[in-house]
């Protein structure tokens, strides 16, 4: 499939601002194809020892994929939006088919590996990428709003401030439905392993 | 669970989260005092909310997975106070790294920003900061890395900003600049100012490794870290063992994993093993790819390795040597020496001071005399020595006795031709043996220091201080040296004490190796060493030796020889550790029946005839167990060669049963007469009398003594000193503290005890395991009392459930934990542990 011209995307983009219906539908399959092939690419360098920064893909994504030119900030919002959604999803079934494959279900879903504070234990970083999707999916069937605070934010990289914009919430609330999520997050792992 | 009542879990915990962490109970038990499960829900998101990965350091995909939420999200591109946060540079054990410049215009100062995970008491940490800005400005010192601010995110993530320093870890400097010893040493002088420094300033790092050891492209060596412990309040996280500790496994001191005070001489040990790293490019304990428990139990009883054994093919082409031989040469004596005393197991024998160790450096360096010593057999001797004539000859004497009987006994089994030939072998060899000791004990010069080791040194400790000489004086006469080590082997092991028998029962191995040996005596051979490492909680090596052991005895078509009786023995008893009684029944019974056939009634006997209860009682046939156990005491009562400590065993478990059966005076009747034995024939201070204590405490409690049996099992914990942290035997104890403790009003004490116990039980236990359904039932009280019901009745019943399955319904220990199940349904809100 050939990539999509920038100015569809963004034409796409601009519909789904405005509410048109079926816009979505169009641009979500363009973009998850577009955004899995990054990150294959990208879980392909880490097996070399690169990690995978799944911020990093959707913005390299949005550079691809929207014209720049005519981009408002709406439209950016949107797009990151849309797309940590769509990310989510890509990180999942990539963990998914690995596991089918029977390789480790976890990706190295961490940071760059350097020097200053970098701790003496690489094998312990492969996360179970599986586990906190399962935990994010939970909380998202209990409250919806912070399941996507933390989809925008680590999915997409969003700050507080775009966030607060995305959801239509004050800044404030995004904080603390972060901070509520995460701690849900983290007792759906000890949960999970025993340990709570 | 449904969206509405989450809505309400929601508002509880913004409430829950304001107050200080000591209030939380507290204020949930004001703020919902009729809805438990609500409490216990926001309580649990509150744990979560605290706990980070330094917890769950033997659990990498827990820990993984914590670390990742919490790191999240990126502070790149963010403003941070008067910082520009530039990039990401790192992820650490305690936190994620940033590099970020200063905001004004005026200056580009880098620095390096680095966030804490502290779960939720970020104002505290920054209150301790402010404290400790003193000390701070105190720690200036041109190889330490500078605090230089902190403060916290608006999610209140706390974060420090430190001197920007832009090297590399002090091993990876060394291989790269290819430098040498002189100047691998000359480097770590500066990493021993830096340490020096801070130590004067009551200043302890922690958690010194070579990732927190940078050195910069001209040869500057900078600390990182120092103070973040403190910062972050380690002093004050439980020093259970296991639990709430962070810190590098590698290069944790003994002390920091067994959870005792930190002090100086933490540092020093860390210093040793980053030492060790720079002269030969690998860690002193091999630690590649095993288990956390384990390394920490390797840790604390193994010795390190060799400097040249240890010693890596790409550190010796760095630093310019042909090969690793040539390499391991030049790190032998001196240097060696002086690693091996940073790496001291006991804080107080390292050396005193950072600055002593690098004096002794500089003093090897210039060819001086160097302070530390190696702990040479020699050394140890002349510390033996006493000053009293007699009582030496008296100790020679007293072996040479004990070493006739032990050869003879070896020789029971042989056919009566080659006897004749054999035992004048043997005595030749008790003479030689013998004449080895009273060498050894005339020899040493007389001036003893006094040093822990007196007349009432035992004669096992005097011989395994001499045995690095076993083997280089009786280097002629390898069947002396066999039978010394064999005879080291079974008093090891009758302390119960793997870690000083395993070298012992390899050292037997090979030399029968080298001897070609028969199949009969590298099956003995297996099954001791098998033996070891089966105390040593390693049981599916133990079963592997095992199996070989047997292998060796059916390639011989199972002569009936004692050898057969061992080895089916612990066959028994690996079987019952796997989970399987039948199975251990059958082993257990053959062995008997070989037993009784080739020798009659004896300690032999008597021991398997033991084993046999103790595998009906794990079938929850009480009434079997009692039988085998009395049958066993008969044997023991009617031994020629006198008592043996395994009939305290004996006792014990028949007071255990009888306990179990209700029967209480005759119980305890059994269990302290137990206790007397081990006194009359293993001494006071025995791993056993461990065991036998804490099983003592079980019956005070049942009897309504709860503070004499928290006394009891206290020393009975204290007396297990010996085993490796993780050691399933300690389990018993600390479930059994846990139950008294519970008994006496206090389940906030028992519960991180029982946690403990649980964990571990269910990581070396196989599932289903009823002393892991006991210790279940443990916890379900505990939850009870302190008013978490929900999970509480959940745990008693999968306890009962559990129970019945392994034991049957009619066992007592089942209908204990069916009462306490139906009782906790019922709502009867006490917690009481039955016996």
């Amino acid at each position: 499939m050939s990539d999509p011209h920038p100015s569809e995307i963004t034409t796409l983009l601009q519909a789904m601002a405005e509410g048109q219906p079926g816009a979505a539908d169009q641009l979500v399959p363009m973009v998850y194809d577009r955004l899995r092939d990054l990150a294959v690419r990208a879980m392909r360098r880490e097996s070399e020892g690169h990690t995978l920064q799944p911020t990093a893909l959707v913005h390299e994504a949005f550079l691809l994929l929207v014209d720049q030119r005519s981009t408002e900030w709406k439209n950016r919002t949107h797009f990151y939006s849309m797309a940590a959604r769509i990310m989510r999803r890509v990180l999942i079934d990539q963990a998914r088919m690995r596991l089918a494959a029977k390789r480790s279900g976890g990706l190295q879903v961490t940071l760059n590996e350097s020097i200053h504070g970098v701790d003496d234990d690489p094998a312990q970083r492969t996360v179970d990428i599986i586990a906190i999707e399962e935990a994010l999916t939970r909380l998202e069937s209990l409250d919806e709003r912070p399941a996507r605070v933390v989809e925008l934010r680590f999915f997409a990289g969003l700050d507080v401030a775009e966030t607060a914009t995305v959801l239509n919430i004050s800044p404030a609330s995004v904080t603390r439905d972060w901070v509520f999520a995460r701690a849900f997050l983290k007792r759906e792992l000890l949960l999970a392993e025993g340990e709570a | 669970m449904t969206p509405d009542r989450f809505a309400q879990v929601r508002v509880l915990w913004e409430s829950a989260l304001e107050q200080p962490v000591t209030e939380r109970e507290a204020f949930l038990a004001r703020a919902a005092p009729a809805d438990p499960e609500l409490r216990a829900e926001v309580m649990t998101l509150l744990q979560a909310h605290d706990a980070t990965s330094g917890t769950f350091s033997g659990n990498a995909v827990l820990a993984a997975g914590l670390d990742f939420l919490d790191a999240l999200p990126s502070l790149a591109g963010r403003r941070l106070g008067a910082y520009q946060v530039t990039r990401e540079i790192g992820h650490g054990g305690m936190g994620t790294v940033y590099e970020a410049v200063r905001a004004d215009d005026q200056f580009t100062k880098r620095v390096a920003i680095k966030t804490l995970r502290v779960g939720s008491d970020s104002a505290e940490v920054l209150r301790r900061f402010r404290r400790e800005r003193q000390i701070q400005a105190a720690l200036a010192h041109p190889n330490i890395a500078t605090l230089l601010d902190a403060g916290a995110t608006d999610e209140r993530v706390p974060y420090i900003v430190l001197e920007y320093v832009d090297g590399l870890p002090i091993d990876v400097h060394c291989e790269q600049k290819r430098l040498g010893i002189a100047a691998r040493l000359n480097l770590f002088q500066q990493v021993v100012r830096a340490v020096q420094h801070a130590h004067r300033q009551l200043v302890v790092h922690r958690d010194l490794k070579p990732s927190n050891i940078l050195v910069t492209d001209d040869g500057v060596v900078k600390l990182l870290d120092f103070g973040i412990s403190k910062l972050i309040g380690d002093d004050h996280e439980e020093t259970l063992t296991g639990a709430a500790r962070a810190f590098t496994t590698a290069y944790a001191s003994p002390e920091q994993i067994r959870g005792e005070p930190i002090s100086t001489a933490t540092d020093i040990y860390s210093l040793g093993i980053v030492l060790f790293r720079l002269l030969t490019g690998a860690n002193p304990f091999d630690l590649e790819g095993i288990a956390a428990a384990t390394a920490w139990a390797r840790i604390c009883d193994q010795p390190p390795r060799a400097l040249g054994a240890a010693a890596t093919a790409a550190t010796a082409t760095a630093m310019g040597y042909a090969s690793t031989d040539r390499l391991a040469r030049a790190l032998r004596g001196e240097l060696e020496a002086i690693v091996l005393m940073a790496l001291r197991k006991e804080p107080d024998r390292r050396y005193p001071t950072a600055d002593a160790l690098g004096e002794d450096l500089l003093n090897h360096l210039r060819g001086h005399p160097v302070q530390a010593r190696p702990d040479s057999a020699g050394y140890r001797i002349r510390k033996l020595v006493t000053r009293n004539r007699l009582a030496t000859a008296a100790l020679a004497v007293a072996f040479l006795a004990m070493a006739v009987g032990t050869v003879a006994a070896v020789s029971q089994a042989r056919e009566a031709t080659a006897q004749a030939r054999i035992a004048e072998a043997e005595r030749t060899t008790a003479t030689r043996v013998s004449g080895f000791l009273q060498k050894l004990f005339a020899s040493a010069d007389l001036s003893w220091a006094g040093q822990g080791l007196g007349p009432n040194t035992t004669i096992a400790e005097t011989i395994d201080s001499a045995t690095g000489k076993i083997d280089t004086e009786l280097v002629d006469e390898p069947a002396a040296a066999e039978a010394l080590h064999r005879i080291l082997v079974s008093m090891y092991t009758a302390r119960r004490n793997p870690a000083r028998g395993e070298p012992h029962a390899l050292r037997v191995l090979e030399l029968l190796g080298q001897r070609k040996a028969s199949n009969q005596e590298m099956a003995r051979g297996l099954h001791d060493l098998g033996i070891q490492l089966y105390l040593a909680g390693r049981r599916d090596s133990s079963l592997a030796l095992l199996e070989q052991a047997y292998g060796r005895l059916e390639a011989d078509g199972f002569p009936e020889t004692e050898n057969l009786v061992f080895i089916l023995n612990q066959l028994a008893l690996l079987a019952m550790d796997a989970g399987d009684p039948p199975k251990a029944e059958g082993y257990m019974s053959r062995a008997l029946e070989v037993h009784r056939r080739v020798f009659g009634d004896d300690l032999l006997a008597a021991i398997a005839t033991g084993n046999v209860g103790v595998m009906r009682n794990a079938q929850g046939d009480l009434a079997g167990a009692e039988r085998a156990f009395r049958q066993a005491e008969a044997i023991h009562a009617s031994l020629a060669g006198g008592e043996n400590y395994e009939r305290g065993n004996n006792l014990t478990n028949l007071g255990g049963s009888l306990l179990l059966l209700g029967r209480i005076e005759e119980a305890e009747r059994n269990m302290r007469e137990a206790i007397a034995v081990y006194d009359r024939t293993i001494g006071p201070a025995h791993l056993v009398q461990g065991v036998g204590r804490i099983n003592l405490s079980r019956l005070e409690l049942a009897d309504g003594r709860p503070t004499e049996a928290l006394a009891t099992v206290r020393r009975g914990i204290e007396l297990l000193d010996g085993l490796p942290p993780e050691h399933p035997t300690r389990t018993g104890g600390a479930t059994q503290e846990a139950a008294i403790l519970l008994a006496l009003g206090r389940p906030a004490e028992a519960e991180p005890l029982v946690r403990w116990a649980l964990g571990i039980r269910e990581r070396w236990y196989p599932p289903g395991d009823w002393r892991t359904a006991e210790t279940q039932g443990v916890l379900g009280q505990i939850l009870l009392a302190r008013g978490q019901s929900d999970v509480a009745i959940e745990l008693l019943q999968s306890s009962h459930q559990n129970l019945s399955t392994a034991l049957g319904p009619a066992d007592p220990r089942t209908f204990a934990a069916e009462r306490a199940a139906k009782a906790a349904g019922a709502g009867d809100g006490k917690g009481s542990v039955p016996p």
